[in-house]
C-alpha cells in the first residue's frame, strides 16, 4: 500500500528562521555594496525623481499669456487637438488646389487650339491628310 | 497618490535590495544596475498615481518584468538558447530532516558563521548559492524571506499561485540549506 508523504508539521516554521536568517547575511551583503555601485543607484533614483516632478508639473498652455493649465499630459483640450489637424487639412487643400489648377489649364490649352483650328483659312481636315503632311515637311514650298 | 518623498523613500528603502537581486539573476552588476533604473522609471511612468502602499508589489513585478526583457534582449543579441523560465525540475527533496539538524547545529553554535569561516566568506558563500538558485525559486525565496512579502504579495509580484509560491520556497529553502551544509556553513 502506497502512502503520499505526509508534511512536516514544523517544516513552515523552520524554513521561516532559516529564511530569515540567509535574508539577515544579504541585508549585510546589500549594506556592502561597493561606492560606485551605491551612487549609480542613488544617481538612477534622483533621475526616476526628476522624470517624476516632470510628469507631475503643470503643462504650460501655448496661448493665453502662458497661463499654467492643470491636468495629465495627453489631454489637451478639443481646440488644442483641432489645431493639430491644421496642417494635414492645409496639405490636402493644397493638392486639391493644385489638381483643380492642372484641369483648368489643360482646358484653357484645348480651347486655344481649337480656336485657332476653327479661325485657320485651312481646315482641320487638311491635317489628316497625307499629303498636306509631307507638303508641311517639305517646307511647305509651292 | 504617493508624494515625492514617499517615493524617495520607497525606492531609497529597495534600491539595494533591487540591484543584489537582479545582479544574482543576469549576473551582470552594470546590467543589473541598468535594470534597476530602467524598472525604477517604468513604476513612476505607469504608476506615479498609485497610492504608496501599492507601490512594493508593482515594483517588484515591474523589476521581474524588466529583467525578462533584459534576457529577451540578449537571446537576440547573442543568437544564444538561454532558458528565460528555469521552472523548478529537480526532484523532490527525501531529507525533510535537514532543516532540523541545520537549526539544531544552528542553535548550539556549532560550525557557528564566525567560527567555521570569516563572515565575508560567509556572505559570498551564500551570495554564490542564491545564484545559484533556479530562478523562480530564487525569486520566490527573496520576496519571502528578503522583502518580507506574505505568500499572497509574492504570488501577485510573480504573477503565480500561492501554492507555487509555497512549492518554490521550499524547493529553495531545501537547496539552500543542502548547499550551504556541503559547505560547512550554518547561516
Amino acid at each position: 500500500m502506497s502512502s503520499t508523504p505526509v508534511p512536516h508539521p514544523i517544516d513552515d516554521k523552520l524554513q521561516a528562521r532559516f529564511g530569515q536568517r540567509v535574508a539577515t547575511h544579504l541585508d549585510a551583503a546589500a549594506a556592502d555594496l561597493p561606492p560606485q555601485t551605491a551612487l549609480r543607484l542613488e544617481r538612477a533614483r534622483r533621475a526616476t525623481l526628476l522624470r517624476l516632478r516632470h510628469e507631475r508639473q503643470p503643462a504650460v498652455s501655448l496661448v493665453g499669456g502662458g497661463g499654467a493649465r492643470r491636468g495629465p499630459p495627453g489631454r489637451e483640450p478639443l481646440w488644442q487637438r483641432a489645431l493639430a489637424w491644421l496642417p494635414v487639412l492645409a496639405m490636402v487643400f493644397g493638392v486639391w488646389a493644385i489638381a483643380e489648377f492642372q484641369a483648368r489649364e489643360r482646358a484653357r490649352m484645348a480651347a486655344v487650339v481649337d480656336a485657332r483650328l476653327l479661325t485657320d483659312v485651312l481646315p482641320p481636315a487638311a491635317y489628316a491628310d497625307r499629303g498636306f503632311v509631307e507638303f508641311l515637311r517639305e517646307g511647305g514650298a509651292p | 497618490m504617493a508624494s515625492e518623498q514617499e517615493l524617495d523613500d520607497f525606492l531609497r528603502s529597495v534600491e539595494r535590495r533591487a540591484f543584489k537581486r537582479t545582479a544574482y539573476t543576469v549576473r551582470d552588476d552594470e546590467a543589473a544596475l541598468d535594470i534597476v533604473q530602467d524598472a525604477m522609471m517604468r513604476l513612476v511612468e505607469r504608476y506615479a498615481d498609485r497610492p504608496a502602499g501599492e507601490l512594493a508589489p508593482l515594483f517588484q513585478r515591474i523589476l521581474g518584468n524588466a529583467t525578462m526583457d533584459w534576457f529577451r534582449r540578449q537571446r537576440v543579441r547573442n543568437g544564444v538558447i538561454q532558458s528565460l523560465h528555469e521552472f523548478a525540475g529537480d526532484a523532490e527533496e527525501s531529507d525533510g530532516d535537514l532543516l532540523e539538524r541545520l537549526e539544531i547545529l544552528h542553535d548550539a553554535g556549532v560550525e557557528g558563521s564566525d567560527t567555521a569561516v570569516s563572515r565575508r566568506q560567509v556572505l559570498a558563500a551564500i551570495e554564490a548559492e542564491i545564484a545559484e538558485l533556479p530562478l523562480r525559486q530564487r525569486e520566490a525565496f527573496l520576496l519571502r524571506y528578503w522583502e518580507d512579502f506574505d505568500v499572497a504579495e509574492t504570488a501577485q509580484a510573480m504573477g503565480c499561485s500561492e501554492g507555487s509560491v509555497k512549492t518554490h520556497c521550499s524547493r529553495a529553502v531545501q537547496a539552500l540549506a543542502r548547499a550551504l551544509r556541503l559547505r560547512g556553513i550554518v547561516p
